[in-house]
């Protein structure tokens, strides 16, 4: 039985009285395309940001590959595989598109501690930074100041920084938001592909509800801080506590 | 003994509260606007000089000149925030800290072209002047009053934000700019408002200080900018409580350390606030994050 | 053709400044190399400052460091400038680490605060050591013996020999900064000043990364502060004064912080308008303050990126003008 790629235990955390996360246990398997879904307020951001290292657990413990990284600082599970996009574009606004995503490619080749070699000089890592911008659709927008992007533009450069740094697991926090029909596509397309491909495991935080049940294998549903269902698409489609919490409706028993 | 360490104390309260005086504007700014106006201490120099300068027209009257001089001092504050720090506000913290450091640079220098490079003695306060016995040894007048004036601003400050209506606009335009912008306060304005205040309350420092520390230079100013700094810091930048505590503690500290560590007391004061913001950044009395 | 109009001005420039070393007046040699040091300091300071971000008040101990362990060295161990010059560095870089290490754990206002704290921490040190330091006197007396590299030995006593030995410290400076700023862990920092969680999402420890960058401009503060110990012969206590440390974020500010030339240009407009100013008034603050003033409300970008500015707008008009055909 193979080790799940990421694996949750009892992982619990509270702001005050407000209950985020409630003995939440999990197990994502690479390969197997997840969606997290739930209302707002329901702590699928605040999940995300333990996962990713940002915030502290109250209690419980995270396995990456079987390695307990419950209290890892954030760029060691990044160098291990563990990494996320965000839902508010964050990236580098002054710098060029191509450096924003130089960064973590020198990163992930272990040449951004290099002192006295011009950074022009890496042939190999400016081969990656266009492969990467190739594959999001900004190749065209390389020497464009990142903070001058369209909106649609600039979160394509969010998911590029994401995918640059060669994650094994990555979270994304609403990746299509405030994207055009046309953009929403693209960036659906690649995921796919980049998914079957297997290198990547995404899990995606979404609202939409086609993208979710176009795209994924498996749906987990947070409400409060809960796991209320986890299962393939028809589940969640079929469960009635799912209906309830989304829609409000009662189900005559 | 008792007496030596009834009059250090004393000496350390006066100390405290005179530093006190001059944080509680620079701790009103930072909280309410953001900005760590280094120019403070060239508002307590101005409010000095302002003060002293008007005893010669004010027929020696101290409290009316003590009155006047702060709201001349009032009116560059309004030229410098209107006209110069508004437009810095969005920009990052060294562009905000090296304007104020500019007008510290301009006024230090005005002053001299004004009132002269040397030092100037200070008059002594009528009423206030001289010193009584306590235990045996004597102690100024001056001191006592300062003693007694800090403790009245603080009880005025508290006052004014806790229990006032203007006290209620300030306290929700620090906290949050923005709510308090889409509730109808005018914000730039309040801005404005507060930084004068703060201005005063400098001024009004520099006017108490001279008959406290006997002499006016244009390096005043500067001298007590850090004291100032560290005890906001150690309150924690914003707190006004914590900064009134904060003057106490390193007015104790530093009187204490002068009398019986005597080479190292400058050095304590910059431990205890490399220690607070390293184990706890929000001060003694500020709060967590 | 843009690079090959930079090597003639780098040519021309070397030429200028061999130039004034061998034929320039005593006292136009001492100022150009006050503008050296000063620009070694504020090129190893804007590093920090406008390439990562960090605002840091503390330098000036650096410089002390670097000062005081030259000088030391020299009055109790050897004259021989070169081990001063590496005990100095030396002692800057440990104390840069030290200082560092509690200091890069915070940004912004704290990381200011804290880098103050400990600066003057430094300077009542200096100040209160008499025995070691020499107190408000400074130690006095250190000789400017010749640089003996074993077998030859070039001496500096004269200001005018010592010029040219400032003048290598200052292009190895210039080259090596050059270097720094276009390597990957010059684009990292720059990552780290635009936008530090996003670095730490790429795999990297922006902690790291800003303690180094602490250290690198701490070194050459302290590389500033050995050779101005060995041009006046003594060291000046208020050389850890915070008042110290304001001076290369000025100088950064009025050349430009974003740019590379930026804190030498500006080293040249302080040192030498300074010296200009001081001939006609005794006030030469006012008129910095009123510079500073300028500077910060309309010309961000400094002298240099003021000049920039210039460039790029005459080049969209001659590109307007050339292109109605």
């Amino acid at each position: 039985m193979n080790i799940p790629l990421l694996e949750i235990k009892s992982l619990s955390k509270a702001f005050g009285k407000v209950i985020a996360a409630s003995d939440v246990n999990l197990a994502f398997e690479a390969g197997v395309l997840t969606s997290i879904i739930g209302p707002n307020g329901a702590g699928k951001s605040t999940l995300i940001n333990m996962l990713s290292g940002s915030l502290p657990v109250d209690s419980g413990r995270i396995f990456f590959q079987g390695a307990d990284i419950t209290h890892l600082p954030i760029h060691l599970r990044v160098k291990m595989g563990l990494c996320r996009s965000f839902q508010v574009v964050n990236i580098f606004p002054d710098l060029t598109v191509f450096d924003n995503i130089q960064i973590p490619v020198l990163a992930v080749h272990r040449r951004a501690r290099r002192l006295f070699r011009p950074v022009a000089r890496e042939a190999r890592v400016r081969e990656e930074v266009n492969h990467v911008l190739d594959r999001v659709g900004l190749a065209a927008e390389s020497r464009t100041v990142a903070g001058t992007l369209s909106h649609g533009d600039q979160r394509l450069l969010e998911v590029g920084i994401a995918l640059a740094v060669r994650p094994r697991l990555l979270f994304l926090d609403e990746p299509t938001a405030g994207m055009n029909p046309v953009e929403r596509v693209r960036v659906l397309e690649n995921i796919r592909g980049l998914s079957e491909e297997g290198k990547t495991t995404f899990v995606i935080v979404e609202h939409d509800m086609d993208i979710v049940f176009s795209l994924s294998d498996r749906v987990v549903v947070l409400h409060h801080g809960v796991v209320i269902e986890d299962g393939t698409k028809e589940d969640v489609q079929k469960s009635a506590r799912v209906r309830e919490v989304y829609l409000g409706e009662e189900v005559m028993t | 003994m008792l007496e030596s360490i009834v009059h250090v104390c004393l000496a350390g309260l006066s100390t405290g509260m005179f530093i006190w005086l001059v944080a509680s504007g620079l701790t009103l700014i930072f909280g309410v606007l953001g900005v760590l106006n280094f120019a403070h201490g060239s508002f307590y120099m101005l409010g000095a000089y302002f003060c002293f300068t008007l005893l010669g027209f004010m027929e020696e009257n101290f409290w009316l000149g003590l009155l006047l001089g702060p709201l001349c001092v009032c009116a560059v504050g309004f030229v410098v925030e209107r006209y110069f720090l508004r437009y810095v506000y969005h920009l990052a913290l060294p562009y905000q800290l090296l304007l104020t450091f500019a007008f510290v640079l301009l006024f230090d220098d005005l002053v001299k072209v004004v009132w002269g490079a040397g030092s100037i003695g200070s008059p002594t306060v009528p009423g206030l002047s001289g010193s009584i016995p306590i235990l045996g040894r004597r102690f100024p007048v001056y001191s006592l009053f300062i003693i007694g004036v800090g403790p009245l601003v603080a009880i005025g400050m508290w006052a004014l934000l806790e229990k006032t209506w203007w006290g209620r606009i300030i306290r929700a335009a620090s906290s949050d700019r923005e709510m308090a912008s889409a509730i109808g306060v005018r914000v730039p304005a309040l801005f404005t408002a507060v930084f004068i205040f703060g201005t005063w309350l400098g001024a009004m420092g520099g006017g108490l200080a001279v008959p406290y520390v006997g002499l006016m230079t244009p390096g005043m100013g500067e001298a007590i900018i850090i004291d100032a700094f560290v005890v906001a810091v150690i309150g924690g930048l914003g707190s006004l409580k914590g900064a009134f505590l904060g003057a106490l503690i390193i007015g104790l500290l530093s009187s204490f350390g002068t009398r019986f560590i005597p080479t190292f007391d400058m050095f304590l004061t910059f431990i205890l606030m490399a220690a607070v913001l390293l184990w706890r950044p929000q001060g003694l009395f500020g709060e967590a994050g | 053709m843009k690079r090959f109009r930079t090597y003639i001005f780098i040519a021309l420039t070397l030429a200028g400044l061999v130039a004034i070393g061998l034929f320039a007046g005593r006292f136009v040699v001492y100022l150009s190399m006050r503008v050296f040091i000063l620009s070694i300091f504020a090129l190893g300071y804007n590093l920090l400052l406008g390439r990562t971000g960090l605002l840091s008040f503390g330098h000036a101990a650096f410089y002390a460091g670097g000062a005081y362990g030259l000088g030391l060295i020299s009055i109790h161990v050897t004259t021989n400038p070169l081990a001063g010059i590496i005990a100095g560095v030396a002692l800057a870089c440990i104390m840069a680490l030290v200082i560092g290490f509690f200091c890069v754990r915070h940004t912004e206002i704290y990381f200011a605060m804290l880098t103050l704290a400990f600066g003057m921490m430094v300077f009542s040190l200096i100040w209160n050591l008499r025995d070691v330091t020499g107190g408000d006197d400074g130690l006095i007396g250190i000789v400017r013996a010749p640089i003996s590299l074993g077998f030859v030995s070039i001496p500096i006593s004269e200001t005018s020999h010592y010029y040219f030995f400032v003048l290598f410290c200052f292009i190895l400076t210039v080259a090596l900064i050059y270097l720094i700023r276009r390597s990957p862990f010059g684009l990292v920092l720059s990552g780290v000043r635009e936008n530090d969680l996003r670095v730490e999402f790429a795999g990297l420890s922006v902690r790291n990364y800003r303690l180094a960058a602490f250290v690198i401009s701490g070194a050459f503060s302290g590389l500033a502060g050995s050779l101005g110990a060995l041009l006046e012969s003594y060291t000046n206590p208020f050389s850890a004064h915070w008042s110290h440390s304001a001076e290369p974020i000025l100088v950064s500010l009025i050349g430009g912080m974003q740019t590379f030339t930026g804190p030498i240009v500006g080293s040249v407009v302080f040192i030498v308008l300074r010296e200009i100013i001081e001939r006609f008034t005794q006030n030469w603050m006012l008129w910095f303050g009123l510079i500073l003033l300028v500077i910060i409300m309309g010309l961000r970008g400094g002298v240099v990126g003021g000049i920039a500015q210039l460039f790029r707008r005459e080049r969209g008009h001659a590109a307007k003008s050339g292109g109605s055909r």
